[in-house]
């Protein structure tokens, strides 16, 4: 954190609390954005200590993100594109198992993949010196949502470039702020676009594109 | 200095009746609402309130999870659940979202608050922004090891917690979604379905290289620090938690019981106390997953992980529990068959673990009985060595 301290950017964002109580006592001025990942479910936690930005979990459906928009008085972050982070683990979990094999492939590709025959999904494993990461099957693609991310007041939309390439962010960032200008001056334009802008995100990406959680909410509790 | 808390976990009355007959210190159960095991049979407030009658008439504490990390969706009735849990007389609430410990101060300020696992601190300075909000104990990331715990106890001002028994994640707790994304149950809120256990294929662009008999896989060795319970006392550990809500009141008791010893001789014995491989062995007995020792000792291998499902070894070992003793005569209840001729040993928190043969068998109305086939079947029995109602009998296989 000192190393950045007098470097001149907005904000930084933050998963560890550890990172928060740390910048605070380095009396960086730069404000501090909590993004809870997977702990970020509700306009409390989510905005406890700085509601300017509004980090929300990728996990929530667009009425829970709806909910949250009305009750803070900042910008709601929702991501819109790319993969969505589904585990976290300290452990080498790829090297582990080519070791227990005695096997010999590159641990660390980033073209390793997990098959779930049942879903007929390959969830991308990338194993780093900070652990194993498994994303989900497909990307999330909510260019053609736009408009309705704007009607529930979403403030702030995130592409994030975690296992993709420098030239899929530029592209991807060039498609949305096409689209975000387009809902803005002719909406009527944008929603008669919108299977144009679907099909432009499949384009730039390699994977296969679906909602996320947006329209499909999880279950808190099964029925007995 | 503060003797080292024994907490065992409890899915039922009964198991937490055992618990604390075999030597917990305090008990964590989940009551109806806000709980990670949502769909497991959970405390009614009326069953947290005996509870809380029967540990404490016992020294023993009490604490509820209300562990969820919460939608908005799900703030409605807590303010009137987190009262009824202090009026049932509940000593703790273990919590992991700070919308609950801020309620907590709000709504029920007096009441003691432990940050769940599910945050995953593994620093100090986490640690202690939760302190500031008014967290007086966190229960430790599964993958801290000896430098670390050592460490966060020093420079934290919470008490620290760690887990020493029973099923672990893989991930960071909290930060897995698999079951959201892959059943649609959100495992944040009480709905993992341990799709971390499965089995995969795992493909390089296009080319399978997982091996043909060997699939991918993820599961994790059950947790034993057995070994390590001398030095987390030493360093300062406040709570050693066993895990296994769901386990069964035969692993309660062998594995609450077997820690108590250990705790109670270190205790007894300080620096004259001497590990062996008993307390291990015993462990073994309730045992029906693989156990390995995870981050204590560093970063896990291949080793803690379980590849070989055929490796594990389910439990069958339990054929029973004391109900009733007059003199020799003993009334017993079957919980897995077994015939006269066996083989038995009787363990308690009274008494030495003793074998003896199983003799002649009769059910409740004197008929004579070839085997106990029928679990919870009432059978009568003479059985001549030292126990009392509540002891239980399992096989011994040498």
């Amino acid at each position: 954190l000192l190393s950045i301290k007098e470097i001149s950017f907005k904000g930084l964002i933050y998963t560890d609390y550890a990172v928060f109580t740390t910048a605070l006592a380095l009396g960086l001025t730069q404000s501090l954005y909590y993004d809870g990942d997977m702990l970020a479910t509700n306009s409390y936690t989510a905005s406890n200590l700085n509601d300017e930005l509004v980090f929300v979990s990728k996990e929530l459906y667009y009425e829970e993100i709806e909910e949250i928009a009305t009750k803070v008085s900042g910008d709601v972050v929702v991501q819109v594109q790319g993969l969505i982070g589904m585990f976290h683990s300290m452990r080498p979990l790829v090297s582990n198992y080519k070791d227990y094999l005695s096997a010999s492939f590159d641990e660390k590709s980033e073209q390793n993949s997990l098959y779930d025959e049942e879903r007929d999904l390959y969830y991308p494993i990338l194993e780093t010196d900070d652990g194993s990461f498994i994303m989900g099957g497909k990307e999330i693609a909510l260019i053609d949502q736009l408009d309705l991310l704007s009607e529930i007041k979403v403030g702030m939309l995130k592409i994030d470039g975690f296992m993709q390439s420098d030239e899929y962010v530029l592209e991807m960032s060039k498609t949305y702020l096409n689209a975000l200008n387009e809902l803005t001056q002719d909406l009527s334009a944008y929603k008669a676009n919108k299977s144009k802008y679907i099909k432009k995100v499949e384009e730039i990406g390699s994977r296969p594109i679906d909602k996320g959680f947006f329209f499909k909410p999880t279950l808190y509790k099964v029925k007995k | 200095m503060n003797k080292v808390e024994l907490l065992a976990p409890a899915g039922s009355l009964e198991k937490l009746y055992v618990a604390i007959d075999y030597g917990a210190d305090a008990v964590y159960i989940g009551g109806q609402e806000f709980g990670l095991r949502a769909n497991a049979d959970n405390f009614s407030i009326e069953e947290i309130k005996t509870a809380c009658e029967y540990a404490h008439d016992r020294n023993a504490k009490v604490y509820v999870t209300v562990n969820i990390i919460f939608h908005d969706e799900n703030f409605e009735g807590l303010d009137e659940y987190l009262v009824a849990l202090e009026n049932a007389g509940v000593d703790a609430l273990i919590v992991a979202d700070l919308y609950a410990i801020t309620k907590c101060q709000e709504v029920i300020p007096n009441m003691e608050i432990h940050l769940s696992t599910q945050q995953s601190v593994i620093n100090h300075r986490a640690v202690n922004f939760f302190h500031q909000k008014g967290v007086h104990r966190v229960v430790l990331a599964r993958e801290a090891n000896k430098g670390e715990i050592k460490e966060l106890v020093e420079k934290s001002n919470a008490e620290i917690e760690v887990f020493i028994h029973g099923g672990v994640c893989i991930s960071y707790s909290g930060r897995c979604t698999l079951s959201n994304h892959m059943t649609a149950r959100d495992s944040n809120r009480g709905g993992c379905s341990q799709n971390c256990r499965w089995e995969f294929d795992l493909f390089n662009q296009e080319k399978n290289i997982s091996a043909e008999n060997v699939m991918f896989s993820m599961n994790p060795k059950d947790l034993m620090q057995v070994e390590h319970i001398v030095d987390m006392i030493k360093d300062g550990v406040v709570s050693l938690k066993v895990e296994g809500r769901m386990r069964s009141v035969h692993y309660i008791a062998t594995v609450i019981s077997t820690y108590r010893k250990l705790i109670d001789d270190y205790y007894r014995l300080g620096d004259d106390f001497v590990y062996s491989n008993y307390y291990e062995n015993e462990l073994q007995k309730s045992a029906n997953r693989v156990l390995a020792s995870q981050y204590y000792t560093g970063m896990p291998s291949n080793k803690e992980l379980q590849y070989d499902s055929r490796a594990e070894h389910p439990t069958q070992e339990f054929i029973g529990i004391i109900k009733e003793v007059n003199g020799t005569d003993v009334t017993l209840e079957q919980r897995n068959f077994f015939r006269p001729g066996d083989l038995v040993e009787v363990f308690g928190p009274e008494i030495t673990t003793t074998e003896f043969i199983m003799g002649e068998i009769f059910d409740i109305d004197g008929n004579s009985l070839d085997a106990a086939r029928h679990p919870k079947q009432i059978i009568k029995t003479k059985i001549d060595v030292e126990l009392y109602p509540k002891n239980m009998l399992r096989k011994v296989r040498k």
